[in-house]
């Protein structure tokens, strides 16, 4: 770090960097990184001020040995952290080496009115020039912080900072403020939204208000989605039962669908984002829709709040087919995962289950090694189809590490060989990387979130035909 | 392609990857072979944790040692855990062990062939592979003919369109040893397998970089126009390595740097950078343009052999501090070998695009480094506006296209120096690949693995490519021979014998210094 405090020591005239700012520097730099730490700058000199630290950081690289960078900028990610716990979460997953490079512009909310001399808007920024085995990865970094009362200013100092003619992406970690001014103007700057479904505390409306937003600015602006990206595992392998020429006729004669997702915890329902997702996207691939609202009650059980539904959907041949979306008591809640207080506010809640092998009995004891699956998680996906007669069962599963999943398919003819797959736990930096590869609009994505819409507010379909 | 019944899934619309392999049987011959342990094994690995292989996807070592399908599995699973890019993940082993089988046959026995037919049918029913099969030759090359035969006799493989499931065959290079052999050895494999059916890997197809030479050219719309005898002087492509024959003397012997090299590699990355754009990216709609931009290459006549080629041969030397021998000392190498380690070649392109554009291409090993890039060199500007400011001195435009290490593109152009005068200074523009995308790109054989049981045979060597590049390298060949000139020798570390430097600079340019 002495190199990049020299840096800073040269730097200096243009602003005072506060002992927070160093912290933070200091926290997300690595001893690999030749950057510059973060320092706080006129909000009107950022691009000027970039500059000069990229050129020092270029000095400092090659003093050391190593190359002089280029800004070998890709895009502009926009990230909106609610809280300085987001916000080092959200620089946390720009560290990983497998970010683009990009610009990019976290913007972190004050309460209240700025103190008396401070700007509207304060801005910080750094560079990052981080040797990798062969090659080195350059970003660049600007915080924006801006007060309740001076937010309506926060577009107009960050809309110029996008960098033109490349793909701008913003994030918008936790719940958006729906039809907000603010959200609008972001999104109305930038190539896409990314959310995360999973994050949300009221995830059903919120993937209305979602799809909303998809249609309004279907031209201009793309959505995507983290909890969309979580659950890719689990649609390829349902897929696949159905690439075979022979298995392929089955999915036609679909007519019983389960999907169970992880219970939550004491009174907290689950997030039922996943499970309407998954069932919005086998909904629109095979042309099916809800008819009316779901036959919902609740379970009965004293640890979870959450609700069974049921769903009657119809094919285009008028064939109906019955859909469950159930919270999965089988697997019980332990206990939640004894965090510590900053990721307790950094992590969306995290449970520790075992599945017990009936599916619907009283909470296991947890016993062996601890893997976090998220309240919401996908843990089943079963498919029923009668072919004529000829019934086919096709099953994805959490195993009970919890880890893996595996296939069971079952024909007349017999059993398909299981597969299983890694689940991964996907940090948000592997998350955020999956979404900066995607250019254009993702009409899986879209699609599936306008069958789930349909299934959560079927009056919904007639209002949009109208309009 | 055979993959309509996977598009027809109306699960896979919209999906990234819209084409699914089917159930299918891989059998590898040469099943204990360093190939199969080094590369294959991983690559199939990979492709488990990833997810695009079916559950029914089932693997059939075949090889002469004595293996039980549990010592198959063992040795596939150290294979893993020393090679593979993942580590071994213990529940998706055991899940992708349960497909793992063995068959003991001796290469050109028929009744290995009986066995092996036997355990296919009985996995085909058990694992419901439909009968769907791929044969992966990774043996000796000598045996790809005989394999190929006694497929085709035994009934092993399916003649396509016989509605019994798909057959193909997968073979590495060499392609035979010239223009009679690759020929003959096509005959042997065609009685079993149509052209259709037959994936050869050339594996520097697999690489990405490779691949993205294809969309720097038609994916912008700024470098087609300038792809042309208007613009570009000349091209140079260098394929170097550091090290030297690593014990494979046996081989190398036979081959030379022109068999082992040119032939194959070198000739992709030709014909990818001078094809015309193809109307689709269909594996036979880019086949036909590299084939015509082979066709094109004006064959050399013996006088030109002797101006527009350079063989060489590494001598002992010291390479890092270290004593390194010469080739001719190498272990099992002759001590009066002919063979050249290095070759350094002019060639020329006569269509309406590149008439009068030099390709210069280089390849050896013990050279200075480990690179490999295509560099397209542009002609300077018509008019020197800027000779006092040293314009004279400075370098043409350069686009070169880094295939390893560093892989990315760069661009040469000038620049003013920063001042009241005006100077002038060649500066660099990089794209480097691990910097930009930053995520780790697929090992070569995964995506050429997966191409192959996708039925996707745009990144294989079709049997025309093959014949034209044999028919290039055997004139270079014969001349070489007719000409009994000595094969000039270079010290190890070095770009090559000087011979080589004459080549280029005899057209006043030279090559890149790198």
């Amino acid at each position: 770090m002495s190199d990049e405090q020299g840096t800073q020591g040269t730097q200096g005239t243009q602003g005072t960097q506060s002992a927070q700012s160093e912290q933070e520097a200091q926290a997300t730099q690595g001893a690999q990184d030749m950057g510059s730490a973060l320092r706080t700058v006129p909000t009107d000199a950022i691009e000027k001020e970039l500059d000069t630290s990229w050129r020092m950081a270029n000095a400092n690289a090659i003093a050391a040995g190593s190359h002089a960078g280029a800004r070998n900028t890709v895009m502009t990610l926009v990230i909106y952290a609610n809280n300085q716990v987001e916000l080092q979460r959200a620089r946390d997953a720009l560290g990983d080496p497998a970010t683009h490079a990009a610009r990019a512009i976290l913007l972190l909310p004050q309460p209240g009115e700025p103190p008396e001399g401070k700007p509207p808007v304060e801005a910080m920024i750094a560079t990052h020039l981080r040797p990798q085995e062969s090659t080195v990865s350059y970003s660049e970094e600007i915080v924006l912080k801006a007060y309740d009362g001076t937010m309506q200013h926060l577009p107009g100092t960050l809309l110029p900072l996008i960098v033109a003619g490349l793909p701008s992406y913003l994030w918008w970690m936790g719940e958006p403020p729906w039809r907000s001014e603010l959200l609008e103007s972001l999104v109305d700057g930038c190539d896409r939204l990314v959310v995360d479904t999973a994050t949300m505390r009221h995830p059903e409306q919120s993937l209305l208000a979602l799809e909303d937003l998809q249609r309004r600015k279907k031209t201009s602006c793309a959505v995507s989605d983290f909890n969309f990206t979580r659950q890719a595992p689990w649609r390829e392998l349902i897929a696949q039962f159905f690439d075979a020429p022979d298995v392929l006729p089955y999915l036609g004669a679909i007519d019983h669908v389960s999907i169970e997702y992880a219970a939550g915890a004491g009174d907290a329902p689950a997030n039922t984002a996943q499970a309407y997702l998954f069932a919005g996207w086998l909904a629109s691939r095979l042309g099916w829709r809800a008819i009316g609202g779901p036959s919902v009650y609740m379970t009965g059980t004293d640890y979870s709040s959450d609700a069974e539904r049921e769903y009657t959907l119809i094919t285009g041949a008028n064939k109906h087919i019955t859909m469950h979306i159930n919270a999965r008591y089988g697997v019980a809640l332990k206990e939640w995962v004894d965090v510590s207080p900053s990721q307790s506010q950094t992590n969306i809640p995290v449970a520790q289950l075992k599945p017990v092998a009936d599916g619907h009995s009283a909470p296991h004891t947890y016993s062996g090694p601890a893997t976090p699956v998220a309240p919401g998680a996908l843990m089943l996906v079963r498919l029923r189809a009668n072919l004529n007669g000829k019934i086919g069962s096709f099953t994805v599963a959490r195993e009970s590490d919890l880890e893996h999943a595996a296939t069971r398919a079952q024909l007349p003819q017999g059993a398909l060989p299981s597969k299983t797959v890694h689940l991964p736990t996907a940090v948000e930096s592997t998350l955020l990387t999956e979404q900066l590869h995607q250019m254009e609009s993702d009409p899986l994505y879209e699609d599936a979130l306008g069958a789930a819409a349909l299934m959560l507010q079927p009056q919904g379909a007639m209002r949009r035909t109208r309009s | 392609m055979d993959t309509t019944a996977t598009v027809s899934n109306p699960l896979r619309q919209g999906m990234r990857a819209t084409r699914a392999v089917q159930p299918c049987i891989l059998v590898i011959f040469g099943a204990t072979g360093d190939l199969t342990h080094r590369k294959l094994l991983p690559a199939l690995y990979n492709l488990a944790i990833e997810q695009p292989l079916p559950a029914q996807f089932t693997v059939v070592g075949v090889a002469r040692r004595p293996f039980s399908d549990d010592d198959f599995r063992q040795q596939a699973r150290d294979s893993i855990s020393q090679f593979s890019r993942r580590p071994l993940n213990p529940t998706i082993w055991d899940n992708f062990a349960k497909g793992l089988f063995y068959s003991q046959a001796q290469f050109d026995d028929p009744k290995g062939y009986e066995k092996l037919g036997q355990l296919l049918d009985k996995l085909e029913q058990e694992r419901g592979t439909q009968g769907n099969r791929m044969f992966y030759l990774a043996t000796p090359p000598s045996f790809y003919g005989t394999i190929g035969e006694l497929l085709s006799s035994s009934g092993l493989a399916h003649k396509a369109d016989d509605g019994k499931g798909w057959s193909r065959l997968v073979i590495e290079k060499p392609f035979g040893h010239d223009l009679a052999s690759a020929h003959e050895l096509n005959q042997a494999l065609n009685k079993g397998f149509n052209e259709s059916q037959i994936y050869r890997i050339d594996h520097y197809l697999g690489k990405e970089t490779v691949q993205n030479i294809m969309v720097l050219r038609f994916g912008n719309g700024i470098f087609e126009p300038i792809w042309n005898r208007q613009y570009i002087d000349h091209v140079q492509i260098t394929v170097a390595e550091s090290i030297g024959i690593e014990g494979r003397a046996d081989y190398y012997e036979q081959a030379g740097a022109i068999r082992d090299m040119v032939q194959n590699h070198m000739m992709q990355l030709l014909s990818l950078t001078a094809m015309e754009p193809p109307n689709t990216f269909g594996a036979d709609a880019v086949r036909d343009e590299k084939v015509k931009a082979l066709r094109a290459i004006t064959p050399l006549v013996d006088s030109e052999i002797a101006l527009d080629t350079v063989r060489g041969q590494y001598g002992p030397g010291i390479v890092a501090g270290d004593p390194v021998p010469g080739y001719r000392q190498e272990k099992g190498v002759s001590p009066t070998s002919r063979t050249e380690t290095f070759v350094a070649l002019k060639l020329s392109i006569e269509n309406w695009r590149w008439a009068g554009v030099p390709f210069y291409l280089r390849t050896g090993k013990r050279l200075t480094k480990r690179v490999t890039e295509i560099a397209i060199q542009f002609k300077r500007p018509p008019y020197l506006l800027f000779q006092a400011a040293g314009a004279q001195q400075l370098q043409p435009n350069v686009l070169s296209m880094r295939i390893q290490p560093n892989e990315g593109i760069s661009l040469l152009f000038s620049a003013k120096v920063p001042g009241q005068e005006m100077r002038l200074r060649t500066v660099n523009m990089d794209f480097l690949y691990g910097s930009s995308f930053g995520v780790e790109p697929p090992e070569a054989y995964e995506r050429l693995l997966l191409d192959a049981m996708l039925g996707d045979s745009t990144l294989f060597t079709r049997i025309d490519e093959t014949e034209l590049a044999w028919k290039l390298v055997d004139t270079i060949v014969s001349g070489w021979e007719k000409s009994g000139t000595p094969i000039a020798s270079y010290e190890p570390g070095t770009w090559g014998p000087k011979e080589s430097d004459a080549l280029i600079e005899r057209d006043g340019r030279t090559w890149r210094r790198l």
